[in-house]
This record gives C-alpha cells, sequence and structure tokens, in this order.
C-alpha cells in the first residue's frame, strides 16, 4: 500500500508529506471504518460490488460515511432469457457494507469499501458461511463540478480490489464453492464513471448515471493443485432518475444493468457461469438530521440472460444510512 | 460532527459482535471431521449447487419403448430384470444424475456422473430397508458423491463403495448395468420401458449443460491429480470401458475403429460393438466358460455346453431361465478413469 501511494505522487508530482495524509485516510477507512468490496453470491447473481460508486467527488475536506444492509436473493432458475423455475434452490446473501467516500481536494475523492457478508444456500439441507469481504480502494477525479450554466457533474475514477476476504473457507473439511466464499481471492483493477445532471430551477428532477467495470487476476482456487481459477469480469451500470422535494426527501428510480463474463479454469470458461441482468429499483433517501440521510430501495429483475441454466436474482432490498462529515483543513490539500 | 463518533463506535462494535468468521451447514446428522473419510478430504470439492441442488429422480416417469419418439441413437444406460427392461436415457441422465426406480421388483439407483462419464447402477437397500439416494452436490477426482437418504453416508460412484459416515468403506451391492442404444432396445428388446422428460422439474433437456465438455480434451472444471501419461492415441476425454479384476484396475479403449472386440480375461468377458454402441462384460468362472457367440445379436457370448446370452446376461433361448453373472465395468471418459484408479493398465 506505501508503495502505492509513493508511486501516486511520483505520477503526480506532488509534495510526500500530502500523500501520507492521504494514505493515513485510506488506512483508517480500511482498517476502522471498513466499507463494501465483493462478496460473490453467485457466479451468475452476485449484488452489485462496490456500491460506493453510486456516489461522485466530495468537496476538500468533506466526506460521506455509509453504513448499509443489503439483501439479495436468488431463487429463479433460467436458461438463456428463459425462466424455468422458482422452486429448485434458493440463494441468498446478506452484506453490511460500509464506505468512506472523502474528498481529497475539491476534484480528487478516494472512496474506501468493505463489508461483511452472510452466504446462504438452501437446498434439502442449508449451507451458510460468514465473514469480511474484499476491500475496494477507488480514486476519483471530477472532470467537471456543475454549474449554472452547465448542471452537471462528470467524474472519472480507479481503483482496486484487495483479497482480504477468506476465499478458502471449508465446511466438514470440504473446501466451499467460490459462491459461498466470503472473499473472491483475486486481486481486481476498477474502472469507474460518474454523471449527474440536474436542471434547475426548471424541475426538481436530475439524471444519474454511473458505470464500472472490474477486471480480475487469477486465483489458486483449489489449494495443491496448480489450477488457475479466474472469476469473470463484470461491468455494472447504473441509470436512473431522482426527484428531490423541497424537504430533501428524494424518490428514485433506477435501472441496474450487470454484465459478467464466464469464470476460467486454467483459461477453459465455464459454460454455465457468467451472464446478463436488467434490474428496476425504486426507493427513497430521507434526511434525518442536518447531516445524516436513511435511504431504503427494493429492486426486482426485468432482463436477464444467463448462460447455460443458472439460478438468477428473484430480488433485493437495501437499507443504508448516511453520513456527510468535514474535517479540519488539516485534511485536505 | 458530534454524531460520527456514535455512528463509528456502534459499527466497530458490531463488527466485533459478528467478527467470528463462521461456516455452518446443517449436515442432517452426518459426522464432519476429516478422519470421518476414507479417502482424503482434501480432494472433495463443492461441484456448487449444493446437497440435492441437482435433484434425483425419485418417482421416474417412464414410458414403453415403442411410444417413445427418441432417436435409435440415443445412448441410454439400461438395466433388466426378468422381463422388465428399463432404460435411462443419458441426456437426461445429465441433468439428474441419480434416478431411484423399481425394476423387475428390484430397487435400484442408476447413477450417472457427467464430469466423468461413468455410470453405475446398485440396490437401494441399506441396513435393511429400501431408501433413496441423493447428489450430496460434492465431487471426489471429478466424479459424483452421492448420499444415501437413510444414513446420510456418502458415497464414491466410481470407488463404488461408502466414503463418509456411517457406511463408510462398505461395498455397494452394485447391479450390473448396460451401456447402449435406444435402436438396440427398440429392435431386439420391445418391452423395455423409457425414462421421459417428465420429470416434474423444467430443464432444457435437449441442450447439455457442459457446453463443449464432452469433447475439448484440454477443459477440466475441477483438479485433475494424476493426470494420465500418453497412451498411444487416447485422449483425456475418449471413452474407456473400466472394469476392476480382483481389484485390480483396467481399461480397454472404445474410440477408433473397433467395431467388434471381446476380451477374454481369466475371469472377465468383455464384449464391446461399436456399431451397436454397446458394450458389456460377463463374469467367468470354471464352470462358466465364455465364448463369442455365433448366434446373431441379441446373443453375444455363448457357454461350453451351447447356451447364448445376451448383453444383460440372460439366456436367448426361448423359455429358457438361465443367467450368467455380469461383471460390473463402466464407461469413463480416459482422463477420469486414470486419475481415479492410477496403477490401470490398458487391456
Amino acid at each position: 500500500m506505501a508503495f502505492l501511494f509513493y508511486k501516486i505522487t511520483r505520477i503526480f508530482n506532488l509534495p510526500i508529506n500530502q500523500w501520507v495524509s492521504v494514505g493515513f485516510v485510506a488506512l483508517f477507512g480500511a482498517l476502522i471504518l471498513p466499507i463494501s468490496a465483493s462478496a460473490q453470491l453467485c457466479s451468475c447473481a452476485s449484488p452489485p460490488s462496490v456500491q460506493a460508486s453510486d456516489a461522485g467527488t466530495e468537496l476538500a475536506g468533506t466526506g460521506t460515511f455509509s453504513l448499509s444492509w443489503d439483501l439479495h436473493h436468488i431463487g429463479n432458475l433460467y436458461d438463456g432469457s428463459d425462466f424455468l423455475s422458482d422452486d429448485d434452490l434458493e440463494r441468498s446473501a446478506q452484506n453490511l457494507q460500509f464506505s468512506l467516500n472523502y474528498g481529497l481536494t475539491d476534484r480528487i475523492s478516494t472512496t474506501v469499501s468493505w463489508n461483511y457478508v452472510e452466504q446462504k444456500l438452501i437446498t434439502s439441507q442449508t449451507k451458510e458461511a460468514s465473514g469480511f469481504g474484499d476491500l475496494s480502494v477507488l480514486g476519483k477525479y471530477q472532470l467537471h463540478a456543475p454549474n449554472f450554466g452547465a448542471q452537471y457533474d462528470l467524474s472519472i475514477g480507479a481503483g482496486v480490489g484487495i483479497p482480504t476476504g477468506d476465499a478458502y473457507k471449508r465446511q466438514n473439511s470440504i473446501l466451499l464453492q467460490p459462491d459461498l466464499q466470503p472473499g473472491s481471492g483475486v486481486w481486481s483493477g476498477i474502472l469507474w464513471g460518474y454523471f449527474h445532471q440536474t436542471f434547475l430551477p426548471a424541475t426538481n428532477w436530475n439524471l444519474l448515471a454511473t458505470v464500472l467495470y472490474q477486471f480480475n487476476d487469477d486465483y489458486q482456487r483449489f489449494p495443491g493443485a496448480d489450477t488457475d481459477y479466474h472469476p469473470g469480469n463484470q461491468l455494472f451500470a447504473r441509470l436512473g432518475t431522482a426527484w428531490k422535494h423541497d424537504s430533501e426527501l428524494q424518490l428514485f428510480f433506477m435501472s441496474r444493468f450487470r454484465h459478467a463474463t464466464r469464470h476460467k479454469v486454467d483459461g477453459n470458461e465455464i459454460f454455465a457461469s457468467g451472464g446478463s441482468y436488467l434490474l428496476g429499483e425504486a426507493g427513497v433517501s430521507v434526511p434525518v438530521l442536518s447531516m445524516l440521510v436513511l435511504r431504503v430501495s427494493g429492486r426486482i429483475p426485468v432482463w436477464q440472460h444467463v448462460n447455460g441454466t443458472q439460478p438468477a436474482t428473484s430480488w433485493g432490498v437495501t437499507a443504508g444510512i448516511s453520513y456527510q462529515f468535514q474535517l479540519s483543513d488539516r485534511f485536505s490539500f | 460532527m458530534k454524531i460520527l463518533p456514535y455512528i463509528t463506535i456502534a459499527a466497530g462494535l458490531f463488527l466485533f459482535s459478528c467478527s467470528d468468521d463462521s461456516t455452518s451447514v446443517d449436515n442432517g446428522g452426518t459426522n464432519s471431521g476429516s478422519e470421518d473419510w476414507s479417502i482424503n478430504p482434501n480432494e472433495v470439492v463443492g461441484g456448487g449447487p449444493g446437497i440435492d441442488g441437482i435433484p434425483s429422480l425419485d418417482d421416474p416417469h417412464t414410458e414403453p419403448i415403442s411410444e417413445s419418439d427418441l432417436d435409435d441413437e440415443t445412448e441410454v444406460v439400461a438395466v433388466r430384470f426378468g422381463e422388465d427392461v428399463a432404460a435411462y436415457p443419458v441426456y437426461i441422465l445429465d441433468w439428474h444424475e441419480m434416478v431411484n426406480d423399481v425394476v423387475g421388483g428390484e430397487p435400484v439407483c442408476i447413477s450417472y456422473c457427467p464430469l466423468t462419464g461413468t455410470e453405475v447402477g446398485w440396490d437401494r437397500t441399506v441396513n435393511g430397508e429400501i431408501t433413496t439416494f441423493g447428489v450430496s452436490g460434492l465431487l471426489y477426482r471429478n466424479n459424483l458423491i452421492p448420499y444415501d437418504r437413510s444414513t446420510r453416508s456418502y458415497y464414491s460412484q466410481m470407488l463404488m463403495q461408502g466414503i463418509h459416515g456411517e457406511k463408510k468403506d462398505e461395498s455397494l451391492s452394485i447391479i450390473p448395468t448396460v451401456r447402449t442404444t435406444i435402436g438396440v432396445l427398440r429392435e431386439h428388446y420391445p418391452q423395455t420401458r423409457v425414462l421421459t422428460e417428465r420429470t416434474g422439474y423444467a430443464r432444457n433437456y435437449r441442450s447439455y449443460p457442459y457446453g463443449n465438455y464432452r469433447t475439448d480434451n484440454s477443459y477440466f472444471i475441477f483438479p485433475v491429480k494424476n493426470k494420465p501419461i500418453k497412451s498411444g492415441d487416447l485422449q483425456a476425454k475418449d471413452r474407456v470401458l473400466g472394469y476392476l479384476n480382483d481389484g485390480e484396475p483396467f481399461y480397454t479403449p472404445l474410440e477408433g475403429e473397433t467395431v467388434q472386440r471381446v476380451l477374454r480375461d481369466d475371469s472377465i468377458y468383455i464384449w464391446m460393438n461399436s456399431d451397436f454402441n454397446t458394450y458389456s462384460s460377463f463374469k467367468m468362472s470354471d464352470e462358466i466358460n465364455l465364448q463369442a457367440s455365433d448366434q446373431p445379436f441379441p446373443s453375444v457370448v455363448s457357454d461350453s455346453v451351447g447356451n447364448h446370452y445376451d448383453i444383460f446376461g440372460y439366456s436367448t433361448e426361448e423359455g429358457s431361465d438361465l443367467k450368467i453373472d455380469t461383471h460390473p465395468s463402466m464407461i469413463s471418459y480416459f482422463f477420469a478413469w486414470y486419475d481415479m484408479y492410477p496403477s490401470t493398465t490398458e487391456k
């Protein structure tokens, strides 16, 4: 991590003492305020891996701490785009997700995410496993800040997924399958984009779009066997609109798209893995105190195309709280 | 600003309260621990769907072969008890792996592992009671691990014995199966009943669930511990007929230009015919000395006194109730047979 920060300081030619502070904030976020990452639920229908990607950049010295709970349920069996059954098996994942989004400058922010995950597979018996998932660190740069003439916020970013979660959990001495492991086992690269447009004073409706691409490395899934396992790369895209009441209450309606490539074993694609998924989401966020916001949403599948025959999402709900804060000027640049 | 520390503390407390990373299972009473396995549990992997995630067929629906619209080339696993002949199409077994059935009054379980290409049948009687077998969702060296729903013991299909639980190290009571085709049964065994797609489960049976797994010799989903040393022209996914002779493993390649091949060992007689896509093996003894039948199919072997027998070991003489024992054997991908029995030799 220190080496990474050192390289960044060289690339941007910034004073080293500022980046010591950057590292401190990132480590603080990682160790004390853990957040989200990728806990796989199933090869085909995992929850969004970096929910903190939904947020844009912060102003210098300000930040948002988010704590959210997500329940993701998988129970529909599909063959390609054809629905087959909804009673063969049941999977669920609960994520307690932590994220810290902090503005280092008015244009540069960092987001650190971690989660605690509980995975459950219910057939004629129930298997479950839980633990901390992977850590993700994302750097964000604001290309355009909204102003009266051009009310849009455009940001891009890049980051890394760090395999902090356990990917080798066993049960009765038997190694569990990847979709029950809290961690993915792989390092991953993350590319990110964010767009937010308001139309004031004409309307309180606004437009939001985010995109995130996560590309994974390989790992040795089976201890003692020389077998490279590659979890499929994933593209997340989110497009929707929100309506903001004068009381700051917001209603939002989003479409969530996810595309996952097939997993690979020693370079060979696993046929029944990966696919494309489109979900519809509706929710509300309510300010409860001046800096505290509650958020609740639900989502259901609109369309999916899985590779081969696979289970797919039947529904999901998320509830969260976020707290906006401002640190002293010493923590901004 | 003052609320942030409280949120941090609350989150920290929650994390500590749930930081006992846990893994649990409702295992229905099956004991856990590596000492309870007769094989190395490090070589056992979860296939993904979980126990019964691949549903066994416990009330299989069959129809007379005369009413079946399956092509003659459709490959099946067949079982015969008396005049009752049952056929289980491999393309349905790909999706269910286990069929709990009754054939000729006998409670049988027909198992098929798509990843090793092996079929094994056995008696469903466990501790004197008839039970059913299911798919545990686990694999040992790529091979299916069934479990019985009476003692919840786990078995290795290819080893044909218990590997975990009460029935550990106990051999399954094997029921002879024959790999053949709908065409052979339709012509020579018109009494055959065939498993249908009316399974009670919604599946796209006409699509193969593992992509190009059957033909791609470099495609393995799980580790192969003992990779075969190149043996002639055999590739990993070529099929062999594997069998044990006094515990010693042998295999005979099925691929190639073989039309009919007979292997006559001291105690085993292997009959295979690639024109019929049919393979069977028989036990021999001092009293039963077999040779190739000079009668037309379905007679395949004859004994020293001139009795002729079919692929199931039943006499082909009209009205005769003579029967010879078949010897347990299984069709297998070459890599799978070698991985399970690395000391195997070719016959």
